[in-house]
């Protein structure tokens, strides 16, 4: 059991998470929100007005997409200010390359995983006693997927990560199948 | 009376209200399983059930649900349900000082003190309540919804309110998409069928919050504060009498949000928490955001009282007040109930039977809820490296399980990655998910209510009072983040010139 070392403990609130960027970031956010905002207000003009103008299906999305591109402009017009008043143009902070190469490994690992249910989904029925039960391509593929996630992040024992993975899908599967009547991805 | 009291009394029917608190509670604590889905989908496991159970089980089901999304959101920091967004902001900051079972204790209490108000104020004022929510037309519900984006926007971005609602102004762009529901023509869907459907805010939701915190925790290298042991769970008697008015003035909000046709529970919390921080003493207001136990109360009896309130126009009028509301309405239907205007002539006593049930189910949630933290605290101390892998196939599930699409599981995945990079560029995510939600509202009601004005002059459009007030407060809470982000301003630039930059 993992104890939290409080001396090590980040306190971060919603407040951390979001606010000022360095110029640099939120000039690339306006750029984006723009081309973004543009790209909708021609897509909205583009859709039929079947009635009155009133009740256009563009009509929000194209308000919507204005007043964005009015708050990118504002946006880019802080980060400019900011930058003039002698803030850095990137955090001066380094990024732990570590830590982002893991956290792509795993959204790789969790695109592998979403594909597998997709690519190899099947379905078999078969009875144990007389309760029917269901295998999909879910059991194989999450105990794998998970197993291979854990070993990455936790490097615990490996019959521990194991039988984690297992028992944890076979509760899922059972739970959501039996309990709640919900199939579950990787069947049909 | 007594009759209905000694059936609700009996075993069977406490024990199937015990059950759906139970199954309430558990699943509106998994991350991302709201409580419109757990209504939705336990409607089956009702069916088989006789009238009067299943009444008992669904209500259960609700009201355990509604609380349960604390749970996580305070120790994990992911929100079981869209309206435990602000107990997540306040929570898990207590969370990670150690009081995270004070902060539970303080949640249970405030959400049996807003259930309670929600039925006292269902039952006694429902005239006045009633004459209240129908004088919202398309109009007011256009600003009503606008409002509620605002305010997320506004309370989630800190120092910075533009991000915020330009994240609430991208979770609209995003409920853009799929068939519009006036003349069924397709929005920005560029050919794919798949699209037709729109964009589930419950996938939207689980990539936000579960995956994209998957993303952003599991390969960090900073201790995550998951705490192993979360201390006392009941709250002194103390803490809880001090914040009785504000527990009481949100449980009047969150019952009023609640009998809105569409304002749902989200609404209820975040306008809570809002109203909470305006009316807070200096003291307490300067712990927003930082984990104050009184932006918890606010939020959590809002959210509670909000069950109380959305009953009104759905036992009433037939109208739900919000999405979990239809799906017990679509149990009634099954039921052979048939809710509305003659209620009380179609099936004598069924309405104070409802209340009664509603009762229970309150106060089994708050009996419950003591007993099920500790299973909870187990299952989320694990060490983050086997935690946060456990919860990636149930977000797979969360996601899939609404529509049955593999397609939702990719959109709660790029949604997932949308989340982490908007982390990185210091957007919040909550009014995302608002904007998610509340953009098909004040898409329809936008242009219900433009039709309608369409020959009339503005001097009408003016004299719809509600309506103006309520654009009045838009503009009350623009104009508040405007000054709120020059004094934020300010301070940086004389802390730069302290530092002689």
């Amino acid at each position: 059991m993992s104890q939290a070392d409080n001396n090590k403990v980040v306190f971060e609130g919603e407040d951390g998470n979001a606010g000022y960027a360095s110029p640099a970031l939120d000039m690339i956010a306006t750029a984006f929100l723009l081309a973004l905002s543009v790209l909708v207000l021609v897509a909205s003009l583009r859709l039929p007005v079947p009635g009155n103008l009133a009740t256009a299906p563009g009509l929000l999305p194209f308000l919507t997409a204005g007043s964005l591109a009015v708050m990118a402009v504002l946006l880019g017009i802080s980060a400019t200010v900011r930058r003039r008043e002698g803030a850095a143009l990137w955090d001066d902070e380094p990024r732990d390359r570590s830590e982002d190469m893991h956290a792509i490994v795993l959204v790789v690992a969790v695109a592998v995983y979403i594909g597998a249910l997709q690519g190899l989904a099947f379905q078999y029925y078969f009875n144990i006693g007389t309760v029917p039960m269901v295998l999909s391509a879910f059991e194989p593929v999450t105990i794998v997927a998970l197993a291979a996630i854990i070993h990455i992040f936790w490097r615990g024992p490996l019959w521990i990560t194991a039988l984690v993975s297992i028992g944890w899908t076979l509760t899922l599967s059972l739970v959501f199948q039996k309990v709640f009547n919900i199939p579950l991805p990787g069947g049909f | 009376m007594l009759d209905i009291a000694q059936q609700l009394l009996s075993p069977w029917l406490l024990i199937m209200t015990l059950s759906g608190v139970c199954l309430g509670i558990i699943w509106g604590a998994l991350p991302g399983l709201s409580t419109t889905m757990a209504m939705g989908l336990l409607i089956g496991l009702s069916a088989g059930m006789s009238q009067d159970a299943s009444i008992c089980f669904m209500l259960g089901v609700y009201t355990g649900s509604v609380f349960g999304g604390a749970i996580s959101a305070v120790l994990i920091n992911i929100p079981g349900t869209p309206d435990a967004v602000p107990t997540m902001i306040e929570g898990h900051q207590l969370a990670q000082r150690g009081e995270g079972g004070q902060a539970l204790g303080m949640a249970i209490a405030a959400s049996f003190v807003g259930g309670t108000v929600g039925i006292i104020l269902l039952v006694t004022l429902i005239p006045v309540i009633l004459t209240f929510a129908l004088n919202f037309k398309s109009w007011e519900m256009f600003w009503l919804a606008v409002i509620g984006i605002l305010v997320s926007g506004s309370m989630a971005a800190g120092t910075m309110p533009l991000k915020g609602w330009i994240a609430g102004w991208l979770g609209m762009l995003v409920a853009f998409v799929g068939l519009e529901t006036i003349h069924a023509v397709p929005r920005f869907t560029f050919g794919s069928f798949a699209l037709f459907d729109g964009i589930s805010y419950v996938a939207v939701l689980i990539g936000l919050f579960g995956m994209a915190e998957i993303f952003r925790t599991l390969p960090s290298k900073d201790v995550v504060a998951i705490p192993d042991k979360v201390g006392r769970i009941v709250p002194p008697l103390k803490i809880l009498a001090k914040f009785t008015p504000s527990a009481i003035r949100s449980g009047v909000l969150g019952t009023f949000i609640g009998a809105i046709p569409g304002a749902g529970a989200n609404v209820a919390s975040f306008l809570a928490y809002d109203i909470g921080k305006r009316r807070a003493k200096p003291e307490e207001k300067a712990k927003w955001g930082k984990g104050s136990y009184e932006a918890l109360v606010c939020a959590e009896t809002a959210n509670n009282a909000n069950i109380g309130g959305s009953m009104l126009p759905t036992l009433a009028l037939g109208i739900p007040g919000n999405a979990a509301a239809a799906a017990l309405l679509a149990a009634l239907t099954l039921k052979n109930v048939a809710v509305g205007p003659t209620i009380q002539i179609d099936h004598p006593g069924l309405i104070y039977f409802i209340y009664g049930a509603l009762f229970i189910a309150n106060v089994m949630m708050y009996l419950a809820a003591f007993a099920l933290i500790a299973p909870c605290v187990k299952l989320f101390s694990l060490p983050r490296g086997i935690l946060m892998p456990l919860i990636i196939p149930v977000c797979v599930i969360g996601a899939y399980a609404v529509k049955l699409s593999i397609f939702d599981v990719w959109i709660m995945f790029a949604a997932g990655l949308s989340g982490w990079v908007l982390a990185v560029f210091k957007f919040p995510v909550a009014p995302i998910v608002l904007g998610v939600i509340l953009a098909p509202l004040a898409d329809e009601n936008l242009r219900r209510s433009l039709f309608v004005f369409d020959d009339k002059s503005w001097g009408f459009i003016a004299s719809q009072w509600i309506g103006t007030i309520l654009m009045l407060f838009v503009l009350l809470v623009v104009i508040e983040g405007i000054l709120r982000a020059m004094r934020a301003g300010r301070a940086t630039d004389t802390a730069v010139s302290t530092r002689g930059v």
